[in-house]
């Protein structure tokens, strides 16, 4: 299945789930929403390791209920010391609309991290987009794990140098941030510049159009899931407006 | 034998560690490292040279089998600890160059905790002069060539005098002279009394400095040989 799909169709879905996530405020559109996409990540093989991944961000989101009821001051209080209300249902939904949220995009953006990105960049190039912003997002998709490596590579040899952020205070902190930003930019610059002149070399931009012995050819299996999520798109949005 | 005499400054007992679940790269792999000595590391490339260093340094923590550092589990290490019983420097100097000027570059960490005096000065002073970058000091360190970084990145470490020093391939883009001259600087720590594991390629350099090799395959020691 993962394989057979047209990338076009998978982008199609995962646009669907995406921009529905955003819309949706409402908890139980939001559970069904939370079906689709597994569902879709499971037939299309959606990473779900990203999920795990997400768990450092639990503290965030128990510090965001605690804010909302707070600061929100609706709904009915769940826990109360003295008169400040710490966790109200307001605060409860909110927060929870907002971990869905964000559980809903990253798992659906998974299922095009299984995507091959010579196929992800073809069907970009056959939406029209122009070369060069293809390009640009295939060289990202491609770059971006280099990167967290190079970042946590200079992490750790700053920490060995004796910056130990455990010790420090919090100006400080910022500061030791700033110096981990210049390994990580010029070896971004540094490979921009190998990677310009080797495109160079190659003459990427001497002719305007460029053609493809590798062309995707929508199926109809193609047409139906897209057909399909653009059907979902307009029925969750036309729900969100009702409810 | 010397084992006898001295303890071990780094003690790897039955270490397994795999960058992935699914794939195993050290598989119980067992050494005593001694201060005493001047360790190379070799083997072919991918042979999990690296690895190993980094678990030496506890960098890497191992799936199973314990690293202790003077006794101390790595795991229950922090990084900033680690730093100072061993200096590491990286394979890519670039990853290990922090400031804007050459000369910040061995005093930045001293200011940040807001210690710089004058006597740390003269000792950064004195390693830009033994390492050949005084006349760089004002520049931009990655606008430096490749063997004046790795230079650099060594001096940076040395400033906090570790007790043991794992250099990651030092020799890579150093020409002749400048090859003798670490290995001069190598003669030095080893008679200041500093631990030392090198990890390469270069025959010479190791033949002219290691007093002890180890040979890695496939993710383990295949030989220990002392010269
Ligand atoms: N960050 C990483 N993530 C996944 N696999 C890795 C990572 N770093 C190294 N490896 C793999 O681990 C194995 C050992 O790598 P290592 O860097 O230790 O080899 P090496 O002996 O230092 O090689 P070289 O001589 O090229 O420096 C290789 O197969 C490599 O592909
Ligand atoms: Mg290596």
């Amino acid at each position: 299945m993962t394989a057979i799909l047209d990338p076009r169709a998978k982008l199609s879905v995962v646009f669907c789930l995406t921009s529905l996530a955003i819309v949706i405020q409402d908890l139980v559109l939001f559970a069904g929403l939370l079906a689709a996409t597994v569902g879709a990540s499971l037939v299309l093989g959606g990473d779900w390791r990203v999920l795990y991944r997400l768990r450092r961000l639990a503290g965030l989101f128990v510090a965001l209920v605690v804010i909302q009821s707070v600061f929100g001051g609706n709904g009915q209080p769940l826990l109360q010391v003295g008169q400040l209300s710490l966790l109200t249902v307001g605060g409860l939904q909110r927060g929870l609309a907002l971990a869905l949220r964000i559980v809903v995009i990253v798992l659906a953006s998974s299922i095009l991290l299984r995507e091959s990105s010579r196929r992800l960049v073809q069907a970009l190039i056959q939406w029209h987009i122009p070369y060069e912003i293809a390009f640009m997002v295939h060289l990202a998709i491609r770059f971006l794990p280099l990167l967290q490596e190079e970042m946590q590579d200079a992490f750790v040899a700053l920490q060995l140098r004796g910056v130990d952020l455990q010790t420090l205070a919090w100006r400080q902190k910022l500061q030791v941030y700033s110096f981990l930003f210049m390994p990580v930019l010029a070896g971004v610059i540094g490979k921009a510049r190998e990677l310009s002149i080797a495109m160079e070399m190659k003459a990427f931009r001497a002719v305007p159009e460029r053609t493809s012995h590798f062309q995707l050819q929508l199926q109809p299996l193609d047409y139906a899931v897209m057909m399909g999520s653009l059907s979902v798109f307009v029925f969750g949005i036309l729900l969100v407006f009702w409810i | 034998m010397w084992d006898v005499f001295s303890k071990p400054f780094v003690q790897m007992e039955q270490v397994q560690f795999g960058y992935r679940r699914s794939k195993v790269i050290l598989r119980r792999v067992s050494a005593d490292l001694y201060q005493e000595h001047c360790t190379a590391i070799v083997g072919a490339n991918g042979s999990g040279k690296t690895t190993l260093g980094k678990l030496l340094a506890g960098i890497l923590k191992p799936w199973s089998g314990t690293v202790r550092l003077e006794g101390y589990s790595t795991t229950a290490l922090r990084l900033g600890q680690i730093g100072q019983m061993i200096g590491y420097v990286f394979q890519e100097p670039d990853r290990q160059l922090f400031a804007p000027t050459v000369r910040e570059e061995l005093l930045f960490v001293e200011r940040l905790q807001q210690r710089l005096n004058p006597t740390v000065e003269g000792k950064a002073d004195q390693l830009l002069a033994e390492f050949g970058l005084g006349h760089v000091q004002d520049s931009f360190p990655h606008s430096l060539s490749r063997g004046e970084k790795q230079r650099l990145a060594l001096a940076a470490v040395l400033m906090r005098e570790p007790g043991f020093l794992i250099l990651d391939e030092p020799t890579t883009g150093l020409d002749l002279e400048r090859r003798q001259q670490l290995t001069a600087y190598v003669q030095r720590l080893k008679a200041a009394g500093v631990g030392l594991v090198i990890i390469s390629h270069d025959d010479h350099f190791i033949g002219d400095n290691a007093d002890r090799i180890l040979t890695m395959a496939g993710g383990e020691i295949t030989d220990d040989s002392h010269s």
